[in-house]
C-alpha cells in the first residue's frame, strides 16, 4: 500500500497503532449508537488492515487475532445493530485479553486522549435526546437572521424588532449551550465511561441534574411560541408581534416548571464539579469539551465564555433575564393590545422568578438549620444520663433538642435568623466565649469546640416568647428566661463586639418576638376561633399607650441602671422585682425592651413595632398579604381571560401551533386519516369560539369563591363577561 | 492578541453587581463589545469573555453580568461564588443604588469568607451631570472606609454612555487581583467564623 518507512506509512501506522492498542480497550457497559459504532468500526478496520498490510512483522498473536475479530465483525454482519453489536463483542474481546496489565493513571489519560481525538474524527456519539435532533437545524450558526422589514421607518418600531430579535437570539444561544451540554458533556461522559471505562467517577446525573428537563421547556418555549411567531412575521411579511408569543410567557410557569429542580440543585452541582476538578482526568476531559464545544456557537461570538462552571450557572441566569428582555420589549411597544399582553408576560415571568428565589431561600434555610442540628450537643442532657445511669439514659434519650422538628406553635420549619459570637457572663462573674443564636421561635446560648466547631448548649433553649431583652450599654445585653408563671427562669449577660451589632440583636430579637406573638394570636384565633384573641389582635395593630408601667417605672429614678446594679450582686432583692416588673410588662406585650430609664419614657410616645413582620410563611396569614394574594388572583383571573381570547381570535386551540407549516402538514395528513372525525371537531370548536367569552367569565368566576368576592373583583368580573373589553391592568 | 496566547492565559471571572438600572449591563457591553450601538442597546450579553493586554500581561476576562437578578437575593450568592474580583456599580443619580453597595461589599466578605478581596466600585453615569446626587466625596468616603481593612479596594467613576473609564475600571481590577494574588491573597487568614446576617 505505501513504502515502509514512507512518511505516510508511518503516520498511518502510528495513528493505527494508538487506535488498536488493546490496553486501550475495555468492555462496554451499554450498547452504543449503531450509527456510530459503524462509523468507529469501519476506522479502526481500515486502520488495521493497513496495518497488516504494512507491518507484516506483527508480533503478537492474541493482539491480531482479536482485531481480526474486529475486522470480520464488520464486514459478516448487514444490519447497523449487529455491527454494533459485533463492535462491541470484539472491544470486550480485546479487552479481556489485556485485563491482567493494570493500567496506571497515565494510561489512563493517554486512552482518554484517544477516544477523544476519536470523537473529533468520527463525529460525537450519539445522544438519545430526540427533541435536540429536532431542533438543531434551528441551532446551526446563521440558521435564523435577523427579519429585516423595510417598511418600518419609525425608530420605536425598529427597535422593539430588535429587542424582540435580542430575546429570539438569546433565546437560541441559551440552547446551543444546553446543547453543548447535552451533546459534548453528557454524551461523551456515558460513552466513556461505557466503552473504556473512563471517568467511571463522574456522575452526569450529579453534575448536570435535571438538564434534559431544562432543555425541553426552552425547547417548548422555543418551537411552539418564539419560532411560529418569527415565522408569521416572514410569512406576512410584517413585524414579529409580541401577542404572537404572550401564550409562552403567560404559561411561563407551566412551562418552566420541570426547569425549577435544577436550578435547585445548581449549588450542589456545583460543589460536586470543584470535587472533579481534582481529577486530571477529568479536566483533560472539560479542556476536550470546552474546545469542541466552540462549533456549536457562531464563529463571530468566539469571545463565548464557555467554561463548565458558566454553562452551569446560565440555564438558571437565563429565567432572571426573561424579564428584562420582556420589559425592554414594552419600552419600545406602542400599540395597547401588544402592551397589555407584555405586562402579563412579565408578570408570570416575575411571579416564577420570586417562586423560585422562595424555594432557594427555603432550601438555603433548610440546609443552614441542617448544618447546625448536626453540630448542636445537649451537653448538660448528657451529664444528667450518664449521672443516672444506663437504664435511664435510654429511656431519657429521646427527649433532646430537635431543631430540624416543626415549630410547636404552627408546624412550620423553623429558621435561623441571626448568629454571633460573643462574651458570656456566667453565675459566678466570669466571662467566657460564646455563640448566640436566633431562630424564628427560640434562642440558644452555645459554645463552639473542636475542629468541627461542634456546639455545646451552655443553657436551656429559651422560648422566644417568654424571652426578656434589656439593654446595659452599648454593647452589652442581658437576655432574662421567664418561666410560665413570669419568673425569672435563667439570666445571661451578653457582651457584643460593637454597638452596632448590638443595635442588630436587639432590633432583629423584637422582630423575632413580634412575629412569634402575632403567630401565636392568629393560631389561637384559627384553632379556638375564639372571640378573645380577636380583640387582641385588634390591640396590637393599634397599640395603645402604656401609663401604668411606664410611670411605674419612671418613679425610680434612683435605680438608672436597675440590672447593671443588679450584677454587682449583693442587691439580689432589687434585681428580681425590677426584672420581674420589666418583664411582666414586656409579656403582656406592652414593653419589649428598655434599657434606661430615658427609653422607657419614650415608650409612652413611641409606638409599638407593627407585630406581623419578617417570617415568609407567616406574611401569607396576615393581612398585608391578604392584599397581596388578593392580586396575584388577579393577576391569574387575567391571564386567563387573555388566553381565552387569544384562543377565539384564532378559533382552533391549536392555532398557535399550526401556523408552522410542517405541523400543518401533519395535521393535514391526520385529518385525510381521520376526515369524520375531524370534521366533527371543527364544528365543534367554531362553536366553542362563539362562546369562549362567556366560557372564559364562567372560568374566571369558577376561581373565585362566592364568599371572598370583594367589590373590586366584582367590577374585575363584571369587566370580564362584559363584551370581551379588558379590564384596566 | 493571537488567539494561542489567549488560550492559554487561565481565564479571570469578574462579576458585576449593583441594583436595578445602575448600568451594569451598559456597562460591560461597553467594554465587551467596544462599540456604540447606535440604533439599539441590547440588553443583556449571556457571557462572554475578552482578551487583552494589561501592562504587557495577557489576562482573559470572563465577566458574568447580574442584571435581572437584583430582587433576587437568595440566588446572588450563586453569583458571587464563581467570582474572582468583583466590579460593584451604583449609579451616581440614584441614593438607593448607593446605600445598597455598602450591603453588597459585606456580603462578598461573607460569600467569599475573606476580610480583603478584590473590589472595583464604579459610579456610573457620571454624563448626567444635572441629575447627580451623589457626590464624589461620598462614594469615596465609603471606599477608603474599606480600604482600612480590603487594601484592594478601590473607586473611580464611568460613564458607559461615553464611555469614559469603561476600560480603565475593568483593567483596574485585574490589577488589583494581580496584586491580591501577589500578595498570597488566597492564603490570607480567613475571615473569622463570626457572621452575621
Amino acid at each position: 500500500m505505501f513504502p515502509p518507512n514512507s512518511d505516510s506509512w508511518r503516520r498511518l501506522h502510528h495513528r493505527a497503532d494508538r487506535f488498536v492498542r488493546p490496553s486501550r480497550v475495555s468492555v462496554p457497559v451499554r450498547s452504543l449508537d449503531p450509527d456510530w459504532c459503524e462509523a468507529a468500526a469501519g476506522t479502526a478496520s481500515q486502520r488495521f488492515s493497513s496495518v497488516l498490510a504494512a507491518d507484516s512483522g506483527w508480533q503478537q498473536q492474541g493482539r491480531s487475532s482479536s482485531l481480526e475479530n474486529l475486522a470480520f465483525g464488520r464486514d459478516s454482519r448487514g444490519s447497523k445493530e449487529d455491527k454494533a453489536d459485533a463492535f462491541l463483542r470484539n472491544l470486550r474481546a480485546a479487552h479481556l485479553f489485556q485485563s491482567s496489565q493494570a493500567a496506571t493513571s497515565q494510561d489512563n489519560r493517554d486512552k482518554l486522549h484517544d477516544y477523544l481525538s476519536q470523537c473529533d474524527e468520527c463525529g460525537l456519539p450519539r445522544h438519545n435526546n430526540e427533541l435536540l435532533s429536532e431542533i438543531s437545524a434551528d441551532l446551526a450558526p446563521g440558521a435564523w437572521a435577523q427579519p429585516s422589514d423595510r417598511t418600518l421607518t419609525a425608530g420605536k418600531a425598529v427597535r422593539q424588532q430588535a429587542a424582540i430579535w435580542e430575546l429570539c437570539q438569546t433565546e437560541l444561544n441559551i440552547l446551543r449551550h444546553l446543547k453543548t451540554i447535552i451533546e459534548i458533556y453528557i454524551a461523551v461522559i456515558h460513552y466513556l465511561q461505557s466503552s473504556a471505562s473512563l471517568l467511571l467517577d463522574v456522575d452526569t446525573d450529579r453534575l448536570f441534574p435535571d438538564v434534559a428537563a431544562v432543555f425541553s421547556s426552552h425547547c417548548v418555549l422555543w418551537t411552539r411560541h418564539l419560532r411560529p411567531a418569527l415565522e408569521l412575521a416572514a410569512t406576512s411579511e410584517g413585524p414579529v408581534r409580541p401577542r404572537d408569543f404572550a401564550e409562552g410567557f403567560i404559561r411561563f410557569g407551566e412551562i418552566f416548571e420541570p426547569a425549577l429542580a435544577f436550578c435547585l440543585r445548581i449549588t450542589e452541582s456545583k460543589d460536586y464539579l470543584r470535587q472533579l476538578e481534582k481529577n486530571e482526568a477529568f479536566n483533560d476531559f472539560v479542556k476536550w469539551a470546552q474546545k469542541s464545544s466552540a462549533k456549536n456557537y457562531n464563529s463571530n461570538d468566539c469571545s463565548m465564555d464557555l467554561q463548565l462552571k458558566s454553562l452551569l450557572t446560565m440555564p438558571f441566569q437565563r429565567l432572571t433575564k426573561y424579564g428584562l428582555l420582556l420589559q425592554e420589549i414594552q419600552r419600545h411597544t406602542e400599540d395597547g393590545e401588544d402592551r397589555e399582553a407584555l405586562e402579563l408576560m412579565i408578570g408570570s415571568v416575575s411571579k416564577f422568578c420570586n417562586k423560585m428565589n422562595s424555594l432557594y431561600q427555603d432550601k438555603a434555610d433548610e440546609e443552614e438549620l441542617r448544618g447546625i442540628a448536626d453540630r448542636l450537643e445537649d451537653a448538660k442532657t448528657n451529664e444528667q444520663l450518664d449521672a443516672l445511669g444506663e437504664e435511664c439514659s435510654s429511656q431519657l434519650s429521646k427527649f433532646r433538642l430537635n431543631l430540624r422538628s416543626a415549630m410547636p406553635h404552627n408546624g412550620q420549619p423553623r429558621r435561623k435568623l441571626m448568629e454571633a459570637d460573643v462574651r458570656l457572663k456566667d453565675e459566678r462573674g466570669k466571662w467566657t466565649d460564646a455563640r448566640l443564636l436566633l431562630f424564628t421561635d427560640l434562642m440558644l446560648v452555645t459554645k463552639v469546640y473542636g475542629k468541627r466547631q461542634l456546639l455545646r448548649l451552655l443553657r436551656t433553649p429559651v422560648r422566644l416568647d417568654k424571652l426578656e431583652v434589656c439593654r446595659l450599654d452599648c454593647t452589652s445585653l442581658v437576655l432574662a428566661a421567664l418561666t410560665d408563671f413570669k419568673s425569672l427562669d435563667g439570666l445571661h449577660c451578653v457582651t457584643l463586639p460593637e454597638q452596632r451589632l448590638c443595635d442588630d440583636w436587639l432590633e432583629r430579637i423584637r422582630q423575632a418576638q413580634a412575629a412569634l406573638q402575632s403567630q401565636l394570636s392568629l393560631e389561637a384565633y384559627s384553632v379556638a376561633s375564639h372571640p378573645k384573641p380577636v380583640r387582641w389582635l385588634s390591640e396590637s395593630q393599634s397599640p395603645p399607650p402604656q401609663p401604668r408601667h411606664s410611670q411605674q417605672l419612671q418613679q425610680r429614678p434612683q435605680q438608672h441602671h436597675p440590672i447593671a446594679t443588679s450584677s454587682s450582686g449583693g442587691s439580689g432583692r432589687v434585681r428580681a422585682t425590677t426584672l420581674l416588673e420589666v418583664a411582666t410588662a414586656a409579656s403582656a406585650g406592652k414593653i419589649h425592651a428598655a434599657h434606661s430609664s430615658s427609653e422607657l419614657d419614650a415608650i409612652e410616645r413611641e409606638p409599638l413595632p407593627q407585630p406581623p413582620s419578617p417570617g415568609r410563611e407567616q406574611q401569607q396569614l396576615s393581612g398585608k398579604s391578604q392584599q397581596f394574594r388578593m392580586s396575584e388572583h388577579r393577576h391569574t383571573v387575567l391571564q386567563q381571560w387573555y388566553l381565552s381570547q387569544h384562543h377565539r381570535e384564532h378559533s382552533a386551540p391549536s392555532s398557535v401551533l399550526s401556523r408552522s407549516p410542517l405541523r400543518q402538514k401533519k395535521q393535514q395528513q391526520k385529518q385525510q386519516k381521520q376526515p369524520r372525525e375531524q370534521q366533527q371537531q371543527r364544528s365543534n370548536s367554531a362553536e366553542e369560539a362563539g362562546t369562549s367569552s362567556a366560557t372564559s367569565a364562567a372560568a374566571a368566576a369558577a376561581l373565585i369563591p362566592a364568599r371572598e368576592l370583594t367589590p373590586e373583583r366584582r367590577r374585575l368580573m363584571s369587566y370580564i363577561s362584559s363584551s370581551g373589553q379588558a379590564p384596566e391592568v | 492578541m493571537s488567539k494561542s496566547v489567549s488560550k492559554s492565559v487561565k481565564p479571570i471571572k469578574i462579576v458585576v453587581i449593583g441594583s436595578g438600572g445602575v448600568g451594569k449591563s451598559a456597562l460591560t457591553l461597553q467594554f465587551s463589545k467596544s462599540k456604540f450601538f447606535l440604533d439599539y442597546d441590547p440588553t443583556i450579553e449571556d457571557s462572554f469573555s475578552k482578551s487583552c493586554y494589561i501592562d504587557n500581561e495577557m489576562a482573559r476576562l470572563d465577566i458574568l453580568d447580574t442584571a435581572g437578578q437584583e430582587e433576587f437575593t437568595s440566588m446572588r450568592e450563586q453569583y458571587m461564588r464563581l467570582g474572582q474580583a468583583f466590579l460593584v456599580v451604583f449609579s451616581v443619580t440614584d441614593r438607593k443604588g448607593f446605600e445598597e453597595v455598602d450591603s453588597l461589599i459585606q456580603l462578598i466578605y461573607r460569600v467569599k469568607d475573606r476580610e480583603a478581596f478584590p473590589i472595583m466600585v464604579a459610579g456610573n453615569k457620571i454624563d448626567l451631570q444635572n441629575d447627580r446626587c451623589i457626590d464624589q466625596s461620598l462614594a469615596q468616603e465609603l471606599v477608603q472606609r474599606h480600604q482600612e481593612f480590603n487594601p484592594y479596594c478601590a473607586y473611580i467613576e464611568t460613564s458607559a454612555k461615553t464611555r469614559l473609564n469603561v476600560d480603565l475600571v475593568f483593567h483596574d481590577l485585574v490589577r488589583l487581583l494581580r496584586l491580591y494574588n501577589a500578595k498570597g491573597g488566597s492564603k490570607q487568614a480567613k475571615k473569622s467564623k463570626c457572621s452575621l446576617l
